[in-house]
């Protein structure tokens, strides 16, 4: 089977989502290629889990005055800081039986992809379980997985640059979260890539590309029509509304 | 670790919060609402579900749960309603929420 790698384009937060949908969809109804995506958000958004309190977890005050989006996914996991310029966010999407079947196996797959592109520029990282990279024990990448209707979607980020003090205004990191940690501030748990290489964006993205695609089949390309069509549908009836932000 | 938050309300709900980091998985929250009349739960988290509309079902058990006496019997009614809907928790176990759900009631 051949993949489809779709590069980095920005797109704001709902529609971000509403294509990741849209392409699950499509792979249900064997219409869409299993996808590998690269993209960006604008303007910077949040992200929350499918199951997280959107008050619990976002400065909506704060959102606001630094008009930054914010969305709910249909993925589990946390609260994440999208910002334009310092982060790039990739999505796979596939058939399941292209995947592997343990949730941890699969995780430890597609991170490892993160693993190899970080290695290529020199900056050593690892896996720590359930769904993030590390980087000197600091987190660089997270990720969260969703397996629906036969189909597989991991969602994840690399962090490039990072604005610390715009992600943790607008981010509300429990206490209970914190604890155990030995850091003494949230800001201290993630780190950027620019911290330990000045590779160019483009030769990131080459990296991320390669180790994605490595052992893969695979034709670089766009939407569809009738991907487009699903997703715009999905922007105006979930991901852009606050029914399905302020759900929980 | 846990945070525990009681939050009267002049609407003669009640509101009380259990949070918990789970070690080596996820955290999660436990609203559970009393009025006169009804008590539910709300379950949120950084924890994964598959299929995510399962939460439903979860929330509606664990308000259950809370009229049982014995702990064993509602970690035992959860884990056969999860079995039953064919759901996949991912960063929490039933006994972590059964935990959380008996210190509520204590």
């Amino acid at each position: 089977m051949r993949w489809r790698l779709v590069r980095f384009e920005y797109n704001n937060a709902a529609m971000n989502m509403a294509l990741d949908e849209a392409v699950s969809k499509g792979i249900e109804r064997s219409t869409s290629p299993p996808t590998i995506r690269f993209y960006g958000w604008r303007p910077s958004a949040v992200s929350i889990g499918r199951f997280q309190s959107l008050e619990d977890e976002v400065d909506l005050a704060c959102c606001k005055e630094l008009g930054v989006d914010v969305v709910r996914r249909r993925t589990g996991g946390g609260g994440v800081f999208h910002d334009t310029e310092g982060e790039i966010t990739y999505s796979l999407i596939a058939p399941e039986d292209l995947m592997p079947r343990g949730i941890n196996v699969a995780y430890q797959e597609i991170c490892g992809y993160v693993v190899s592109a970080l290695a290529a520029l020199g900056v050593e990282a690892q896996f720590a379980p359930i769904n993030d990279i590390l980087v000197d024990g600091k987190k660089i990448s997270g990720s969260a997985q969703s397996r629906r209707n036969s189909v597989f979607l991991q969602q994840g980020t690399l962090l490039l640059d990072l604005d610390v003090k715009k992600m943790f205004s607008v981010l509300r990191i429990s206490d209970a979260k914190m604890a155990g940690r030995n850091i003494s501030s949230a800001e201290e748990r993630v780190i950027g890539l620019r911290a330990h290489s000045d590779a160019s964006r483009e030769r990131v993205m080459a990296e991320l590309e390669k180790a994605f695609t490595s052992g893969k089949r695979y034709d670089c390309g766009s939407w569809s029509a009738v991907e487009l069509q699903e997703a715009n549908r999905l922007v105006s009836h979930r991901y852009a509304t606050k029914e399905w932000t302020q759900e929980r | 670790m846990g945070q525990r938050i009681i939050t009267p309300d002049a609407t003669k709900m009640s509101s009380l919060i259990i949070e918990r980091k789970v070690e080596g998985g996820k955290l999660f929250r436990l609203r559970i609402n009393r009025t006169d009349e009804a008590i539910s739960v709300q379950l949120t988290g950084d924890f994964f579900l598959e299929p995510d509309e399962g939460i439903i079902i979860i929330e509606r058990e664990l308000a259950d749960c809370l009229r049982l006496t014995s702990r064993k019997d509602a970690e035992h009614r959860l884990v056969g309603a999860i079995a039953q809907a064919e759901l996949r928790i991912t960063g929490f176990e039933v006994k972590d929420i059964i935990d959380a759900l008996w210190e509520a009631k204590s």
